[in-house]
């Protein structure tokens, strides 16, 4: 990875000249918070990296056209990971992929009867990764991003309840997906 | 929350943190910020339905005062001006100046042959605008034409 042309500036500096027009500025910001960006990208989206590099090239390029529109009313930081987010959740609403979900594949792994069996991390995410996508949405927002389920709910378009319940099914299947890989 | 409950939650945090792209993406974004730059503005159909209602509001005005010249008697009688209705359709408004600057035709040969040559050029701007709904420019000239004509009917009304 390239380093940053020039010395690191505080974000406050770099979105106002990136506000002007100026690229290397927003290149700065771009090296600063890639990496946050695109790893809940690359969650959401089960670990496709290719996927994952698209989008979070979306996700700059929205950046840069909506920057005029940033009021310092948050950190830059919160603002372009949350822009991020939104631009993989936008991703699999359009999708449409849940529909191919077996409902009853979901209903067993709800039972949460299988007992967790903690393993290696790449299981884990592998794991995470076999969601269909709403569900692993939704867990990857509230267990591994630390939303809430309201948060999850807005962004998501759904009710809190159906939040509660995505996350409920999801953890079972992640049990069930872990205890067959043990 | 069980020891198995508390790990796992445990474990799924830990999946949290930034992850660097297995490329450098950077360049793909400057490629797309530059070629966005290119590309004319385009302005979006609330624009231009704005600029759309500001030639016609424009236009309202000018047949306003057209038609009080149209309706201005020799004597000192107080002009009655036609009072535009508040839900103006733009195309119309526009069409309707048109009509009423024709309308108020000189009889000063030199005038009149100004006036023609402007009822002309208005017309062009008009077409070009249907075709360029969103040509701010046009838009001007458009304004600009219609206020050399209100001159123009101004000084065959005072010729006459």
């Amino acid at each position: 990875m390239p380093e940053p042309a020039t010395a690191p500036a505080d974000d406050g500096v770099l979105v106002r000249r990136s506000m002007d027009g100026d690229i290397r500025a927003f290149e700065l910001l771009y090296r600063k918070h890639v990496g946050r960006v695109h790893g809940a990208i690359l969650r959401i989206v089960g670990m496709n990296h290719a996927r994952a590099d698209e989008l979070t090239q979306d996700a700059f390029v929205r950046a840069w056209q909506k920057l005029a529109g940033f009021r310092f009313e948050s950190a830059f930081s919160t603002w372009l990971y949350r822009l991020g987010v939104n631009v993989a959740l936008m991703d699999l609403r359009g999708s449409g992929k849940e529909q191919n979900v077996e409902d009853d594949v979901l209903e067993l792994a709800a039972g949460g009867d299988v007992p967790f069996c903690a393993g290696e991390r790449a299981d884990l995410e592998q794991a995470v990764a076999k969601l269909p996508p709403r569900a692993r949405a939704v867990l990857v927002l509230h267990d591994v991003e630390g939303w809430k389920h309201e948060e999850i709910a807005r962004e998501l378009g759904m009710a809190v309840g159906s939040s509660k319940a995505q996350l409920h099914r999801a953890r079972g299947l992640v049990r069930k997906l872990l205890g067959a890989a043990a | 929350m069980s020891e198995h409950d508390f790990q796992w939650r445990r474990q799924l945090r830990d999946l949290s943190g930034p992850v660097q792209p297995q490329r450098d993406l950077w360049l793909d974004i400057a490629g797309r910020i530059a070629a966005e730059a290119q590309q004319p503005p385009t302005i979006a159909p609330r624009s231009r339905r704005w600029i759309v209602s500001l030639a016609a509001a424009a236009s309202v005005a000018l047949a306003v005062l057209v038609a009080g010249l149209m309706q201005q008697p020799s004597t000192t009688e107080a002009p009655r001006v036609a009072q535009p209705s508040r839900k103006v359709d733009p195309a119309t408004a526009i069409a309707n100046v048109d009509s009423q600057f024709k309308q108020v035709r000189t009889q000063d040969p030199r005038l009149a042959a100004a006036s023609v040559e402007l009822d002309a050029a208005a017309d062009e701007i008009r077409q070009m605008l249907q075709q360029q709904p969103d040509a701010v420019f046009l838009v001007g000239l458009l304004n600009r034409t219609n206020e050399r004509r209100l001159k123009l009917a101004r000084m065959g009304q005072a010729s006459s």
